[in-house]
């Protein structure tokens, strides 16, 4: 009886038929409550119509269509579903689908009579071509389209339509992972225990799979097991030795393996255990390796020869250093530092690289003499400067007013030659050197007692402070005195030249196609100054390449050997040097002023004048030419002494007087721009002292002449 | 009158001759010095020269 009750109930109460769910479904609603339609839907005729929202069966606005309306989709529609209302005469609506086929849906005129909002004024349609609503009827169609042809105004609304949006679908792969492979079992897997080893034999033949070894485990509580790996698959039999047999209970399995390597596996032919009865203690042999040989001794250092505390520093030396001379340098830059303050070697020093101070100098003496004639004020202020200099600093090893220079630096070789200290020599064989025995010499205390003399410190200190140099070159102008800032040539050894050209090749690369001199004989006119053009050409460029600091850097090289010394470089170099000059005096402008004060070194003049030359080449033909000319003569004048730019103008200025006597007297420029105050300003302070040698002596010389006739007439 | 000019020409080639050493000095100070300086005194030679020939009868009387 409650069987059939429950089953009564069942059969009355609706069940809802649930559809399944489509995979990537999208359904799109378009209520017309704007102009703007949802994508994928095109309207060819019709406007949006909200004045009579909510009525015929609409919801909000509406699609007001008043003649045959065409609704596309761009997508696959499988379904598709709307309202069409407030139709007074009979319609029909037809729908296209995506075989070429089409259907037409023909509807009557809808009753008015029931008056507002006519909410039944109003039929619904609905298509469904797939199988995706679980319709049976449904087939794989699409709806392409369809259209409303009505002849009186008509509401539409309440439009969706469904497709499928391939790209959400999720695409599940199934991976079947193959097993791997397994050789075939062994048969016949047989275990004999004698009371002492065990035997195991077995019979295999290759299958599909080959075997690659045998393995049998074991194991005496089936939890830890020993592996025998058999890697000879021909072997069918193997003997476990007493050794390894204990008592208890002997488990074990057969397996033959595959390649494991490769992803194959093993089987399990057989398994069982068996109880042994004897035990026999195993015999376990240590091998024990025997120590390995000491590692061989490092190679024999050439060291610890000397360990010498330089300026609070330990210094260490080797044999290559005591050979090559490091040793005896290290000596003289101590050594000098402590006498000149200068950390250098005597070779640096008698090249003038340090400023060195020397005691006492004697003021003016042979070199003033003429001027003593018609200058008495210069007594006057050699007094004075002899009053108060005791010390004269004398700047990259020049003497000012005329120094004894020859005995002072005679001491100071004396100096060098009593070497203060002298090194322990200590050897070592290598098993004996410890790394804590260090034998400290201390130097620098011992040195600065015997040579610094501090009160001539304190002096020097006072007369730097005094404005000396000024006094000398302002207060005495026109006087012969040698210039503080004159240097002593570079002297170096021809090694020591080679040495310095070859860091000059070094800094500058360059690729010029070089004519051997046979070529350059065998030349044409013509071709030699193609030739000359086309080297001055790459020249010109590699120069106008180069960075201000690689400019600075070649001229510094220069400086290093000394123009005039440059003789010993090829044409090329020269060359190079030559346009990196006149490029640096171009640019000075855009120089710093210690790139400035390396042109500076180069031309031989101070480093204010480079500016006055830089402006004066602008103007002036005979310093512009002299600019130009200035590397090439001054290796040609290897053996001047002193040899400036200065002196290359006064060439070209005698070179031109011969060539034109005339205009070099009447080649007035810019005359009434001179006035009295800057007359000279435009001359380099080198150019103005070589014209007072030349100048004073020939009017001095002119008076005397003159005072003689006068006092022989009279 | 061109008599008289011959004669001042002979006077003025011994005046000149008599000078040689201060012109070469003023000469080489004209070629050694450069820019505004040379040019004064390239300027002051000539001049004075031409002063000095120029008033040789002057200084004579």
């Amino acid at each position: 009886m409650l069987l059939r009750l429950c089953l009564a109930l069942f059969l009355l109460i609706p069940t809802p038929v649930f559809a399944n769910e489509v995979p990537g479904e999208v359904t799109v609603n378009e209520g017309f409550e704007d102009s703007t339609y949802e994508t994928g839907l095109t309207v060819s005729t019709g406007s949006i119509y909200c004045d009579e929202q909510d009525r015929y069966g609409t919801t909000g606005c509406s699609l007001g269509i008043g003649s045959s309306t065409l609704f596309e989709f761009s997508e696959d529609v499988y379904e598709v579903g709307f309202i069409v209302g407030a139709v007074n005469n009979s319609y029909d609506v037809k729908y296209y689908y995506s075989d070429g086929t089409d259907e037409t849906i023909q509807k009557s005129g809808q009753d008015n009579s029931e008056g507002p909002p006519w909410a039944n004024m109003v039929d619904s349609f609905y298509k469904s071509f797939t199988d995706y609503n679980n319709d049976e009827a449904n087939t794989d169609k699409f709806i392409t389209k369809f259209e409303v042809n009505v002849s009186d105004p008509t509401v539409f609304d309440t439009l969706y339509w469904q497709y499928i949006d391939e790209s959400t679908i999720t695409t599940t792969t199934t991976t079947t992972t193959i097993p791997p492979a397994v050789p075939d079992n062994a048969t016949s897997v047989s275990v004999n225990y004698n009371g002492e080893g065990i035997d195991f034999s077995w019979e295999y033949t290759n299958g599909n799979v080959n075997a690659h070894s045998f393995h049998i485990n074991y194991s005496y509580d089936n939890s830890t097991w020993t592996r025998v790996i058999i890697d000879d698959t021909s072997a069918r039999t193997f003997h476990l030795k007493s050794g390894y047999v204990q008592t208890g209970t002997f488990y074990w399995s057969f397996s033959v393996c595959g390649d494991l390597d490769n992803g194959e596996s093993c089987t399990d032919s057989d398994s069982n255990n068996f109880e042994t009865t004897q035990y026999v203690a195993p015999t376990t042999t240590v091998y024990v390796a025997p120590p390995p040989p000491p590692p061989p001794p490092p190679p024999t250092p050439q060291e610890i020869i000397v360990d010498v505390v330089v300026e609070g520093v330990d210094k260490t030396y080797t044999q290559a250093d005591v050979n090559d001379g490091t040793i005896e340098r290290d000596q003289e830059r101590i050594d000098n530092e402590s006498e000149f303050g200068c950390f250098m070697t005597n070779a640096q020093i008698e090249r003038g690289d340090c400023f060195i101070i020397i005691e006492e100098v004697e003021v003016f003496e042979d070199d003033i003499i003429e001027e003593e004639i018609i200058i008495t004020e210069k007594e006057v202020i050699v007094e004075e400067i002899k009053e108060n200099v005791d010390v004269i600093i004398l700047e990259d090893d020049v003497d000012v007013l005329d120094p004894p220079k020859e005995e002072v630096f005679e001491d100071a070789v004396v100096e060098f030659e009593e070497l203060p200290i002298e090194f322990e020599i200590i050897e070592f064989d290598l098993e004996d050197i410890a790394p804590e025995i260090v034998v400290e010499i201390p130097i620098q205390d011992e040195i600065e007692e015997e040579i610094i003399d501090e009160e001539i410190e304190v002096e020097v200190q006072e007369v730097l402070d005094e404005p000396i140099q000024e006094v000398v070159s302002e207060d005495t102008p026109g006087t012969t005195l040698p210039r503080v800032e004159d240097k002593e040539p570079i002297e170096l050894t021809e090694e020591e030249v080679a040495v310095e050209v070859a860091e000059i090749d070094e800094v500058i690369v360059i690729e010029l196609e070089i004519a051997s001199e046979e070529e350059i004989e065998e030349f044409t006119e013509e071709e030699l100054v193609e030739y000359e053009e086309a080297k001055e050409e790459a020249i010109q460029e590699y120069v106008q390449d180069l960075t201000n600091e690689e400019a600075s850097e070649v001229l510094e090289e220069v400086n290093d050997i000394g123009v005039q010394n440059l003789d010993q470089a090829t044409e090329e170099i020269q060359e190079v040097v030559q346009a990196v000059v006149e490029e640096a005096i171009a640019d000075v402008a855009e120089l710093t002023e210690e790139q400035v004060e390396v042109v500076a070194e180069v031309l031989q003049v101070e480093a204010e004048d480079v500016a006055i030359i830089a402006e004066s080449v602008k103007d002036d033909e005979v310093i512009a030419e002299a600019v130009e000319e200035y590397v090439e003569r001054a290796v040609e004048n290897t053996d001047v002494e002193n040899y400036t730019l200065a002196d290359v103008v006064t060439e070209i200025s005698y070179e031109s007087f011969i060539d034109n006597p005339i205009e070099t007297f009447v080649d007035f420029n810019n005359l009434g721009d001179i006035t009295v105050a800057n007359i000279g300003d435009d001359m380099t302070q080198d150019q103005k002292e070589k014209a007072q040698e030349v100048v004073v002596p020939v009017i001095l010389t002119r008076i005397a002449s003159m005072a003689a006739f006068m006092f022989r007439r009279s | 009158m061109i008599k008289k000019i011959g004669s001042w020409i002979v006077t003025a080639i011994k005046e000149t001759l008599n000078l040689s050493w201060t012109l070469v000095g003023l000469v080489i100070a004209t070629l050694t010095l450069t820019g505004t300086a040379q040019q004064v005194t390239g300027l002051a030679t000539v001049t004075t020269l031409a002063i000095w020939l120029l008033t040789i009868s002057f200084r004579k009387d």
